[in-house]
C-alpha cells in the first residue's frame, strides 16, 4: 500500500510539474513570406514553362549559368532554381517536394554544388535558412529532421515523448533561460554588461580561430555545436547525407541526375600561380574519387569543373561568383561538357529562337522616367519575358550601348544604377533601368542608345 | 548498445518481461541465465557483431584453463601463464597495438631511421579492458586456491558477458558474482522497486549533469592557448562530468542488475570529499582499484617490502598500470605516476592508510588540498595530450582580468548549476531504500530535469574508451 501510494505521489509530481511548465499550444508556424512566394514561383513555373532541364543550387549557380543562353545552345526549355546561400537540405527538400511532384517535372535536373557540401546535411539549416526549408518542407520530414537537425525522429518513442510530454518541448525555452540567468547574473557581478558581455567574451575566447577541433571527436564536436573542418571521408559521410535519398527521389520520378561541381576563383587563382588550390589536398582529391565512384554505380554523372582551364580569376566577381562575362563563358562550357547527357529537345523549335534576330542594336526611343539621382527607366513590356526577374536575376542578355558602345556592369541593383550610375544597367520585368557613362541625363545629353540581345551564334 | 539509446528501452523491456516469464519454466534458473547470456551478446555486438568473437574467446579461454586447473593440478602455473598471455595480448593488440607502433616510430626518428607508420589501424572494442580483468580474476582466484572452477560454461559465459555491467563495470569479482548467477533469483518486489531510483538517479547524472558540463571542459581543453584561470574552470568541468558520467554508468548497471535479481558491487563513494590520496582511491572506481590492489600491489609486495624505496616502486608500477589501463597514451601512464607519487609522498609524511585529521580545520584543509590535488590529476588525465598541456603550460597566462576571468566565472557558475542535481542525488542515495513520499517527490523532480535540462546532442559515456 505504501508502494502504490508512493507511486501515484511520484507520478502526480511530474504531471503537476508538467502542467506547471506546459507549454502555449502549438501554433501553425509562420512561414516567411518571401521563401513562401519563392516556392510558389518555383511550382509554377514547372507548371508555366514545362522545362525539359531545371538547373537547382545556390548564388553560384545563380551567377554562374545563363538560362537563356543555356537553353538556346542546348535546344531545351529549362529553369534555373537558386536561393542565396542555400545547401544540400534545402536541394533535398526543393527535389522531394517540388521538382518531383510537380506535374511538369523535366527530364533532367542538374544539381551545382563546391567541394564537400553535398554531404554536409547540417550545413546551413538555421536562421533564415529554415525559413526557406520551412516553407518547402511537409508536416512530417523524418530525413530531413535527423539529418539536419540531428533529431532521433525514426524512434516512434522519440515521438511519443516528443508530442506527448510538453517538457520535453519546454527543454528549449527553460535551459536557455537557466543558463541565461546564470550568464546575467556572473556579468554584473564582475562589472560588466550583463549576458552580453559574457556572451561577447565567450564568443572572442572560443573563437574559431582559437579551437583545434581536430583533437575532438565528432560527437564532442557536436554538442558544442562546433563543425568538423575536414571533414572529407565520403564513405563516411554518404550514409548521413541526402545524397542517397535525391538518387533515389529522381529515380522514382523519373528524372535523370546530373551533378556539377562548380570552379570557384580560388582553384582559378592557384591554376594561375601553377599551385595546388587551397581545397586541393588528399582528403579532396580522395573525396571526390569515392563520390565519382559512388555515383557511377547509380549511374549519375558526375562534372568536376575545378580544373578546367578557361574560366580566369578575372571572370571572378568574388570567390565564388562570377561576371557577366564569366557567366556566359562558364554556361558554354557547361553545355559543351553536359551535351552527350542531356536529352534530345521536344520542341521542333529551339527556345528563344526569336532572340537571334535581335542582335543587332535596336535604339530605344525616349523620353526615359528618371529614378534619381542617375538611374533611367525605358519601358519595354515586349521582353519582359526575357527579362530579369526576382526567380532569376542574372536571365537578361539584353546590352545596353550608349553611342554604340556597350555600357555597364549588366544585371545591376536597381538600387546601385540610381545611386552609382556610371554606366550600370539592368533589365528588369518591363523596363530598362539604365544610366549614362557620365552620370548626365540621356534625355539631354544628345547621346544615343540602343539595346541588343547578346544571343549565342 | 548504449544505456542512453531508444533501443536500449525496447530491449531491457523485453529482456526484464522474458527473464521473469523464463522464471517459472522448468529448469527456469537455466532458461533465464541462457537469455541473459544471449541478451548480453545482443547487447555487445549491436553495433558491431565480430566484438563478440573476442569476448567468446576471452570466455572459452579462461572457462578452459580454470577446468585445467582443478584437472591437472601440477600444471596450474602455465594454465595461469596461458590465461595471462591470452586475455593480455588481446588487450595488447587491440588497445595498445597503435600506441605502440606509434612510439616505435617516433624513438626511430629520433635515432635518424625514418620508418612508415603503420597501416593499419586497429579499433578498440568498447569495454575490454573491464571484461579482460573480470575474466582474469577469475582463473587468478582459481590459481590461488580462493575458488573452485566452474563446469557450467553458460554460467561462467554469463559471469564474463552480464550485459548491465559489460561494457564499463564495476569489475565484478568471480567469488561476488558467478555465486549470485548459480543461486535461482526469486521476484522480489523490493528489489525490483529499489532498482528504479538508481536507475532514474544514473540517466539524471549522466543526461544533466556530465553532458551538459562536458560542452565547458571540451571547449576549453581544445584551446590552444588557454589561460590559467581558463584551464582551472574547464578542469572542475571535467571533474564533475567524469564522476557524473561514470558513477551513472555504474548507477544505471546496478538499477539494471537489480531488476533480474542480481546485485553488483558499488564503484563510488563520494571521491571528491576524500582526504588523502589513500582515501581518494577507496572511493574512486572502487571496483577498479581494489582490483589494482588485490591482483598487482599485494603481489608485487604491497606494504610489507622493508624498504620505503621498494614501496615506492611497487606503488609506481601499480598506478603507472593503473594509468595504462585507462588508455594507450602517454597523459594516462603520467596521471597515474602523478597519483602513485602522491601515495608515496603522503605515505613518507605519515598521512597514509585511514588517517584522518582530529580537527574539523584539519579535515577541511586536507580536504581543500586533495581536491586540488585531484583537479591537478584530472587535468593530466583530461588533455588532448602531454605535448598540449607542456605546451600550454610553457605559454599560460594566469588571466585574472577581462575575458579569461568573465568566461572562467561564467564556466564555473554553470558548472555548480549543473553540479546541484549531483548534491541533491547524494542526498537521494542516502535515502534510496526507502520509498516514502519525499523521495518519490525527489525522484519525480528529477525525471522532471531530465525533461528540462537533457543535452540534445549527449556523448558516449567517458569510460567506453577503456
Amino acid at each position: 500500500m505504501k508502494r502504490l501510494l508512493s507511486l501515484i505521489l511520484f507520478l502526480a509530481t511530474i504531471g503537476a510539474i508538467t502542467w506547471a511548465l506546459r507549454p502555449p499550444p502549438i501554433e501553425a508556424p509562420k512561414l516567411d513570406k518571401d521563401a513562401v512566394e519563392n516556392a510558389q514561383r518555383w511550382r509554377q513555373s514547372l507548371i508555366d514553362e514545362h522545362p525539359q532541364v531545371v538547373l537547382l543550387g545556390n548564388s553560384m549557380l545563380g551567377h554562374g549559368v545563363n538560362t537563356i543562353h543555356f537553353a538556346m545552345r542546348t535546344g531545351l526549355p529549362t529553369v534555373k532554381m537558386w536561393d542565396g546561400g542555400v545547401a544540400s537540405a534545402w536541394r533535398y527538400l526543393m527535389l522531394k517536394n517540388v521538382i518531383a511532384r510537380s506535374p511538369g517535372r523535366p527530364e533532367v535536373v542538374v544539381i551545382f554544388f563546391k567541394d564537400q557540401y553535398l554531404t554536409e546535411p547540417a550545413f546551413r539549416v538555421d536562421g533564415n535558412y529554415k525559413d526557406r526549408l520551412d516553407a518547402l518542407r511537409q508536416p512530417n520530414e523524418p530525413l530531413l529532421d535527423e539529418l539536419a537537425y540531428g533529431k532521433e525522429r525514426r524512434d516512434p518513442l522519440a515521438y511519443l515523448i516528443e508530442d506527448h510530454w510538453p517538457l520535453d518541448r519546454q527543454r528549449a525555452v527553460v535551459k536557455p533561460t537557466v543558463e541565461d540567468w546564470v550568464k546575467k547574473q556572473v556579468g554584473y557581478g564582475l562589472h560588466e554588461n550583463g549576458k552580453e558581455a559574457v556572451d561577447a567574451a565567450i564568443g572572442r575566447v572560443f573563437a574559431d580561430s582559437n579551437l583545434n577541433t581536430e583533437l575532438f571527436t565528432k560527437a564532442q564536436l557536436e554538442a558544442m555545436g562546433t563543425k568538423t573542418k575536414d571533414n572529407r571521408d565520403f564513405q563516411t559521410l554518404i550514409s548521413e547525407s541526402f545524397l542517397p535519398a535525391d538518387i533515389q527521389i529522381a529515380k522514382t520520378a523519373g528524372i535523370r541526375l546530373i551533378y556539377v561541381r562548380v570552379k570557384r576563383a580560388q582553384d582559378a587563382q592557384a591554376q594561375a600561380d601553377g599551385t595546388a588550390a587551397s581545397n586541393d589536398n588528399s582528403y579532396m582529391n580522395q573525396y571526390m574519387i569515392d563520390m565519382r565512384a559512388y555515383l557511377a554505380s547509380h549511374d549519375v554523372p558526375l562534372f568536376d569543373f575545378t580544373t578546367e582551364t578557361q574560366l580566369k580569376v578575372s571572370d571572378y566577381a568574388d570567390g565564388d561568383h562570377l561576371t557577366e562575362a564569366g557567366r556566359l563563358r562558364f554556361t558554354g562550357i557547361l553545355v559543351e561538357a553536359l551535351k552527350d547527357k542531356l536529352p534530345t529537345p521536344l520542341a521542333s523549335e529551339r527556345p528563344y529562337a526569336e532572340l537571334s534576330a535581335m542582335r543587332d542594336p535596336l535604339v530605344l526611343s525616349g523620353p526615359f522616367n528618371s529614378r534619381p539621382p542617375f538611374g533611367w527607366i525605358a519601358k519595354c513590356p515586349e521582353w519582359k519575358q526575357y527579362a530579369s526577374n526576382a526567380g532569376d536575376s542574372y536571365r537578361s542578355v539584353l546590352e545596353v550601348l550608349e553611342d554604340g558602345v556597350p555600357l555597364g556592369p549588366a544585371n545591376s541593383f536597381i538600387s546601385e544604377i540610381a545611386s552609382k550610375g556610371s554606366g550600370r544597367f539592368s533589365h528588369w520585368l518591363d523596363a530598362v533601368y539604365f544610366s549614362a557613362s557620365d552620370n548626365t541625363d540621356p534625355n539631354t545629353n544628345g547621346r544615343v542608345y540602343s539595346v541588343r540581345f547578346r544571343v549565342p551564334e | 548498445m548504449i544505456f542512453t539509446s531508444f533501443v536500449y528501452v525496447y530491449f531491457l523491456a523485453f529482456v526484464v518481461a522474458a527473464y521473469w516469464m523464463a522464471y517459472w519454466l522448468p529448469r527456469g534458473k537455466m532458461w533465464q541465465n541462457i537469455l541473459l547470456l544471449v541478451a548480453s551478446y545482443v547487447f555487445y555486438g549491436y553495433v558491431h557483431p565480430w566484438f563478440c568473437y573476442l569476448i567468446a574467446g576471452s570466455t572459452v579461454l579462461d572457462y578452459g584453463c580454470g577446468l585445467g586447473m582443478a584437472k591437472y593440478p601440477a600444471r596450474r602455473k602455465w594454465l595461469l601463464v596461458a590465461s595471462l598471455i591470452g586475455n593480455l595480448g588481446m588487450l595488447g593488440v587491440f588497445k595498445y597495438f597503435n600506441f605502440f607502433a606509434d612510439n616505435v616510430v617516433i624513438a626511430m626518428h629520433g635515432l635518424g631511421f625514418d620508418m612508415d607508420p603503420v597501416v593499419a589501424r586497429l579499433f578498440l572494442p568498447v569495454g575490454i579492458s573491464f571484461y579482460t580483468f573480470q575474466t582474469l580474476s577469475y582463473t587468478i582466484d582459481i590459481y590461488r586456491g580462493e575458488m573452485e572452477p566452474r563446469r557450467s560454461f553458460i554460467d561462467f559465459a554469463l559471469f564474463v558477458a552480464f550485459f548491465p555491467q559489460l561494457v564499463a563495470g564495476p569489475i565484478e569479482r568471480a567469488t561476488h558474482f558467478l555465486p549470485q548467477i548459480e543461486s535461482e533469483r526469486k521476484w522480489n518486489t523490493d528489489v525490483f522497486v529499489s532498482a528504479w531510483p538508481l536507475i532514474i538517479r544514473g540517466y539524471l547524472k549522466k543526461l544533466v549533469i556530465a553532458d551538459n558540463v562536458s560542452v565547458y571542459a571540451d571547449k576549453v581543453y581544445m584551446l590552444d592557448h588557454p589561460t590559467a584561470l581558463l584551464l582551472a574552470a574547464g578542469t572542475l568541468a571535467f571533474a564533475v562530468q567524469i564522476l557524473a558520467d561514470f558513477s551513472a554508468y555504474t548507477d544505471i548497471a546496478r538499477g539494471t542488475a537489480r531488476l533480474l535479481g542480481f546485485e553488483l558491487m558499488e564503484n563510488f563513494d563520494s571521491p571528491y570529499l576524500a582526504i588523502s590520496p589513500s582515501d581518494f582511491w577507496r572511493r574512486w572506481h572502487i571496483s577498479f582499484s581494489t582490483w589494482i590492489r588485490d591482483y598487482i600491489y599485494i603481489p608485487l609486495g604491497g606494504s610489507r617490502v622493508k624498504t620505503a624505496f621498494a614501496g615506492a616502486m611497487i606503488v609506481l608500477t601499480s598506478m603507472g598500470l593503473s594509468g595504462l589501463w585507462h588508455g594507450a597514451a602517454w597523459h594516462f601512464v603520467a596521471w597515474g605516476i602523478y597519483h602513485a607519487i602522491l601515495l608515496i609522498v603522503y605515505r613518507q609524511l605519515g598521512y597514509s592508510g585511514r588517517w584522518k585529521p582530529i580537527t574539523r580545520l584539519g579535515v577541511l584543509l586536507s580536504w581543500a588540498l586533495m581536491f586540488f590535488f585531484t583537479l591537478v590529476g584530472w587535468a593530466i588525465f583530461r588533455t588532448p595530450s602531454m605535448t598540449w598541456l607542456v605546451r600550454a603550460a610553457g605559454n599560460m597566462s594566469v588571466g585574472l582580468s577581462g575575458d579569461s576571468l568573465l568566461v572562467s566565472a561564467t564556466i564555473a557558475a554553470l558548472v555548480a548549476l549543473y553540479s546541484l542535481p549531483l548534491i541533491v542525488s547524494l542526498i537521494l542515495s542516502r535515502r534510496e531504500s526507502k520509498t516514502g513520499p519525499v523521495s518519490a517527490i525527489a525522484y519525480a523532480l528529477a525525471v522532471c530535469l531530465i525533461g528540462l535540462f537533457a543535452q540534445e546532442h549527449g556523448q558516449d559515456f567517458i569510460y567506453f574508451q577503456f
